[in-house]
């Protein structure tokens, strides 16, 4: 009857990224975390509660944009505006006492986490940005190589052709997506 | 051949003679039995507007913004993202449509009914009411859109409404950009819904400069290089007045404490009826859940519930204590909360009220600012520099000392019927006095 619905689970994972990633992302702020949250609930299957939608920057939710906001007044994690541009997250002071209110699911996705930082933490924002549009546009219909990049850069037409098809060779050649054989 | 519609907010709101048409069909007609702030009219008695009036102020906004977008960056929009006339006159259709149906799918008391909706089953999450309007469109208004003479000159699909309004899926290209209209911190719904509910309660919080706000949107590029909708740094101040105007509707109207009991009672109410209704039916996946938005049977049995049903079965006894609670005007009554900002410390004395009260049996229950619809976080209005060649854009709060200022507000609440007040208050004082010594 009493019980909290403070999403402790979601915030745990958010403190719990900023805590593992410190030392692999060139710069972790609010749009690498939008992309790494959208690759660990779709790749790493880790029910994170989250769901993105798409827009012309990509999947984004803006459930976990209010989140990290919260969490950070919580002192889970610290925000700064970053040296280069965007923003920085680093944990901050009260992130112990956040994670420990969520200890049970990160030790359950704990693995996970670990490999979605191994595989996707050290890109910066764009390059996240590219593969998580990708993946996005692969999850709902397998689309040959040639459409699938046309339609990536139809929405983002400042990506190369080059830099598209190496993005989708890599994230095949990983198993992140399939693609249909024409 | 044009036909209008006489809005408090915005004069008058322009229609042709297709969305007349959808606005004609029952499905639309619905959205009038539909208040906008449920039974926000307990505290603020002018807050019976509803969700009819919003969505034809909705798509006056979009349409209002994407004018004023279109004729300024006419020479980026055909130069760098290849528009014709043609092409930005289709998602100039598309966005209207998609605006106008975007709240299509709300359950009966809008946002107080959005806990009862099914679990997807390939995501895990529950539905949203977004996913509700998007099924509504593709079940029960295909034909009101696809079949009209006027779309003879766009082909615009149900589907492609349906999508835009989800989001869902990667059919569209460059038209994303004017998904930021439809859900965004500088979306059209928003800029409607703030401006309306300030009107019908009768408040002067929620208060923005429109008309600003419209000569100085743009096009801008994230820090990634994505296209996205971006205010001009002169119009800095009117950015900040649309957060300040959206912080103000949240602490004094959205999350207002008598408000967020009723919002907890009739969703209470709508569980027994629901429950009730389903009580006879031997296919239902979930109990005491809104039809799931998958087939247009279920659709056609979600649309049959409104806010006159919901009264109806309410005055008729059958809406159980919370039914009763809402009849008498009995509601629970807060008594305890914690800053708007509250410290671990007081989360954690949160928690162990509640869980005395559980213990010794205090019926009530606990209210958190951050899983309320309307919640407030620190926004990023993206902030570019007139120039127009120059279109990165920072974010508002990097500029406006006002706007870092502001934190997101995670108040927690506790409620107990009023008779339990008292008692619940001495158990809140010995337990604050433990924790103290």
């Amino acid at each position: 009857m009493f019980s909290s619905d403070i999403p402790w689970e979601k915030y745990g994972v958010i403190v719990e990224i900023a805590r593992r990633i410190q030392e692999v992302s060139p710069q972790f702020g609010k749009t690498v975390l939008q992309k790494l949250v959208y690759l660990l609930t779709t790749i790493y299957v880790v029910p994170t509660g989250y769901e993105h939608t798409l827009y012309t920057y990509g999947p984004f939710s803006a459930e976990l944009a209010s989140d990290v906001e919260t969490v950070s007044a919580m002192e889970g994690v610290h925000i700064t505006h970053g040296a280069k541009s965007g923003y920085e997250i680093n944990p901050g002071n009260n992130a112990d006492w956040v994670c420990s209110k969520s200890k049970e699911f990160i030790n359950v996705n704990s693995d996970k986490i670990d490999c979605m930082i191994r595989d996707f933490g050290f890109f910066s924002a764009k390059e996240l940005e590219l593969r998580s549009t990708l993946i996005f546009l692969t999850k709902s219909e397998k689309l040959p190589r040639e459409k699938l990049k046309h339609q990536l850069t139809d929405l983002k037409p400042y990506f190369t052709e080059e830099e598209v098809y190496s993005a989708i060779d890599e994230l095949i050649g990983n198993g992140f997506i399939k693609l249909l054989v024409v | 051949m044009s036909f209008e519609i006489r809005d408090p907010i915005h004069g008058f709101v322009q229609i042709n003679e297709w969305e007349r048409q959808i606005i004609n069909d029952p499905v639309f007609q619905r959205l009038r039995r539909i208040k906008q702030l449920a039974w926000t009219d307990m505290v603020y008695p002018g807050a019976v507007h509803n969700r009819f009036e919003h969505s034809l102020g909705v798509m006056h906004v979009a349409t209002r913004i994407f004018d004023a977008i279109a004729t300024k960056e006419e020479r980026f929009l055909k130069s760098e993202l290849k528009y014709t006339n043609s092409g930005l006159d289709r998602d100039r259709v598309l966005l209207r449509l998609s605006c106008l149906l975007h709240d299509i799918g709300h359950s009966p008391f809008s946002h107080a009914g959005e806990g009862l909706m099914q679990t997807n089953p390939e995501t895990g999450k529950a539905y949203k009411h977004e996913h509700y309007s998007a099924a509504v469109v593709r079940f029960a208004l295909k034909e009101a859109i696809e079949d009209h003479p006027l779309n003879q000159n766009y082909g615009i699909t149900a589907e492609e409404v349906a999508q835009f309004i989800e989001g869902s899926k990667p059919r569209f290209g460059r038209v994303l950009l004017w998904r930021d209209l439809l859900s965004s911190q500088l979306d059209a719904d928003r800029a409607d819904y703030l401006l309306r509910d300030s009107l019908h309660c009768g408040v002067t919080y929620g208060h923005f400069d429109l008309n600003r706000l419209l000569v100085t949107m743009k096009i801008g590029l994230t820090e990634t290089g994505s296209s996205t909708l971006a205010i001009e740094d002169g119009g800095i101040h009117i950015a900040e007045a649309l957060i300040l105007a959206r912080y103000q509707m949240f602490t004094q109207v959205y999350f207002q404490h008598t408000r967020r009991a009723y919002d907890h009672h009739i969703a209470d109410a709508l569980k027994t009826l629901l429950a009730k209704e389903q009580a006879s039916s031997a296919d239902i996946h979930e109990k005491e859940k809104f039809p799931a938005p998958t087939s247009i049977d279920e659709i056609k049995r979600y649309l049959l519930w409104d806010d006159w049903k919901v009264l109806g079965m309410i005055s008729a006894g059958e809406g159980g204590e919370a039914g009763a609670i809402l009849k008498d005007r009995k509601h629970f009554r807060c008594v305890f909360k914690t800053r708007e900002n509250p410290t671990p410390l007081e989360i954690d004395l949160c928690d162990s009220i509640g869980s005395e009260f559980n213990r010794i049996g205090i019926r009530g229950f606990r209210d958190n600012a951050s899983s309320s619809w309307y919640k407030v976080g620190n926004e990023d209005i993206p902030i570019c520099n007139e120039r127009e060649e120059d279109r990165r854009s920072v974010p508002l709060s990097s500029l406006s000392s006002l706007v870092k200022g502001l934190s997101p507000v995670f108040q927690q609440r506790i409620y107990v019927p009023i008779e339990e007040r008292a008692r619940a208050q001495e158990i809140i004082n010995r337990i604050i006095k433990e924790v103290e010594a």
